[in-house]
């Protein structure tokens, strides 16, 4: 019989924690991973009633499975408290989706508007940014390698853009966030695979329907909000990321919107990964 | 005495962050000899600071060189760094943004190797990508003030070889030098309308600074001396670093310039062209 991902063994008992995870891409994986059996913890930074609303839906579909904290993976002390929460909860963490992230919303600034400058970024709005996506992925990583590489058993998923997206102007310091991020990736993936620790990078494809897409972007760039993809988007291959079924896929960048649902769900998965680079080339 | 080759560096402006040492140190000794004024800025060393100061007027007499001690990591440094550079030159020409840091702050000590990402002290991750990538962000930003009003300016930062950026043991100086880069396309385009062209330059390989720890040799180098080195000198950076500060390079934005290409027995036009890499409409980094 087939593997179907969605009932992966694997995936029963699955130790979660997923950044971000009040909502947008963050939350559709965890929902879908608490139907498939996983004990999932959400994470989010600011805003505690988007929490409460997500462990109230979680606990319909499945009950005391989803553990919620307000942690920002900016500070060193609320990432250990994020590891050490679950690991009591739920044992220890056998899958990192690094989701939270910081756009240009932070800087009060709308995608292909006028006025999108680099030197109009204030000070404060590029610290978040570089704080939230590039240490922020640090310092999750870190806090729950030690444990991966000494059960042997692990997989951190970094949420990445487009490549367009990452040079376009008024958008430098969510494009080089996340040009260092996957930069990073790529060495990771070097130190931890004598661990067999996975560690690759998922992106949507395209702009995507979450809070992450302001009004203002939606506007300026993206034309209408319904020509955005859908935010489950980023489910399919994040499922299958996080099942055994991707066991040894390590260094990748996973682009989601390749995935086709009529294909046999290893095959689909192919699909979303692009061809390796021997070095980067960014300019 | 030194005949100045490149006119248009004649009482030119150039602001050097980590400037008293290193690739910093080696391009403002040339920049001075061709008849440059220069500030020079640095966040620690404050006894290289004064050190460059006095070489520096032994080399072309008093008025035309500055020292600021400045953290680029702190946006009023930053700020001051600019408007001191004003208050005594009158401008500023060009910014090259050289100050970074990088795995020699978290190299494990009398270790050839280096450690792995989930080793790195929090702190000395936040200090890297502080300095090399919000660093050169908000020294840019502050001398973008004055150069777009004058609708004239060269900005170039330095970054490190592609392969250097995925090696392990070192991801954080790797992410960051990666994130700058990813910065500069879109800044290139943003401020292209201005007249302020904003390009990379690399040396090419490890190079004999300080920057090049005792303890990283040995592992990742090889000798650090003699014909058997690898490490390429350290001034490997000057030619292309100063021709970017002439009048020659006007317009040419948006580029990475790696300095070993430099061929000194060609017309420096020619040198150059030999240095610039080609553009890709969009990074490819995994």
């Amino acid at each position: 019989m087939l593997e179907n991902m969605y009932h992966h063994p694997s995936l029963k008992e699955r130790v979660v924690i997923i950044t971000g995870g009040g909502r947008g891409f963050g939350w559709e994986i965890g929902k879908k991973l608490l139907e498939a059996g996983a004990k999932v913890t959400l994470t989010a930074s600011r805003n505690p009633a988007e929490l409460e609303k997500v462990k109230k839906i979680a606990d319909e579909i499945s009950p005391g499975n989803c553990l919620t904290l307000l942690a920002d993976v900016g500070k060193w002390e609320d990432c250990e408290r994020t590891i050490a929460d679950t690991v009591t909860a739920f044992g220890p963490v056998d899958v990192l989706i690094n989701n939270a992230a910081r756009g240009s919303q932070e800087y009060n600034m709308s995608l292909g508007a006028d006025g999108d400058r680099f030197w109009e970024v204030g000070v404060e709005g590029w610290e978040s940014i570089m704080r939230t996506n590039i240490n922020g992925v640090f310092l999750m990583s870190k806090a729950c390698a030690s444990l991966m590489i000494e059960r042997k058993i692990g997989k951190i998923i970094n949420l990445s853009t487009n490549l367009t997206t990452m040079v376009r102007a008024g958008l430098s310091p969510y494009g080089a966030s996340k040009g260092a991020i996957e930069t990073a990736t790529v060495a990771w993936a070097k130190e931890l695979e004598e661990y067999d620790v996975d560690i690759n990078v998922l992106l949507p494809g395209g702009a995507a329907d979450t809070g992450f897409i302001t009004q203002s972007m939606v506007e300026g760039e993206v034309g209408q909000r319904d020509s955005l993809m859908p935010a489950d988007v980023i489910v399919p291959p994040a499922i299958y990321l996080a099942t055994d079924m991707s066991n040894g896929v390590t260094g990748r960048r996973i682009v989601a919107n390749l995935w086709e649902d009529d294909l046999l769900q290893a095959e689909a998965f192919k699909k979303c990964l692009q061809t390796q680079h021997e070095h980067p080339e960014i300019m | 005495m030194v005949v100045p080759i490149y006119e248009t560096l004649i009482d030119r402006v150039v602001i050097i962050t980590g400037g008293s040492r290193g690739f910093g140190w080696y391009i403002a000794k040339k920049l001075l000899q061709e008849g440059a004024k220069v500030t020079l800025t640095a966040a620690r060393s404050l006894e290289e600071l004064d050190r460059a100061q006095t070489q520096a007027e032994d080399l072309v007499g008093p008025g035309r060189c500055i020292t600021i001690q400045a953290d680029v990591r702190k946006w009023e440094d930053c700020e001051r760094t600019v408007q001191q550079t004003l208050h005594t030159f009158g401008k500023i020409d060009v910014l090259i943004n050289n100050a970074g840091r990088g795995p020699g702050e978290f190299w494990p000590k009398n270790s050839q190797d280096p450690i792995p990402f989930w080793s790195i002290p929090v702190n000395d991750w936040r200090s890297i990508i502080d300095t090399n990538v919000t660093g050169v962000f908000q020294m840019t930003k502050a001398a973008m003030v004055p150069m777009r009003e004058r609708k004239f300016g060269k900005i170039f930062s330095i970054s490190t070889s592609l392969v250097t950026m995925v090696r392990t043991g070192i991801s954080a100086y790797g992410a960051s030098k990666a994130g700058l880069e990813t910065a500069h396309v879109g800044w290139a385009r943003e401020a292209k309308e201005f007249g302020i062209d904003i390009n990379i330059l690399l040396p090419g390989g490890p190079s004999d600074t300080v920057f090049v720890t005792r303890d990283m040799v040995p592992g990742v180098i090889g000798e650090r001396v003699g014909q058997d080195s690898a490490l390429l000198p350290g001034d490997v950076i000057v030619p292309a670093a100063v021709y970017m500060c002439t009048d020659a390079v006007n317009g040419l934005t948006g580029r990475r310039v790696i300095a070993k290409f430099w061929d000194n027995d060609l017309p420096a036009a020619d040198a150059f062209a030999k240095c610039i890499q080609p553009v890709h409409e969009h990074p490819e980094i995994m």
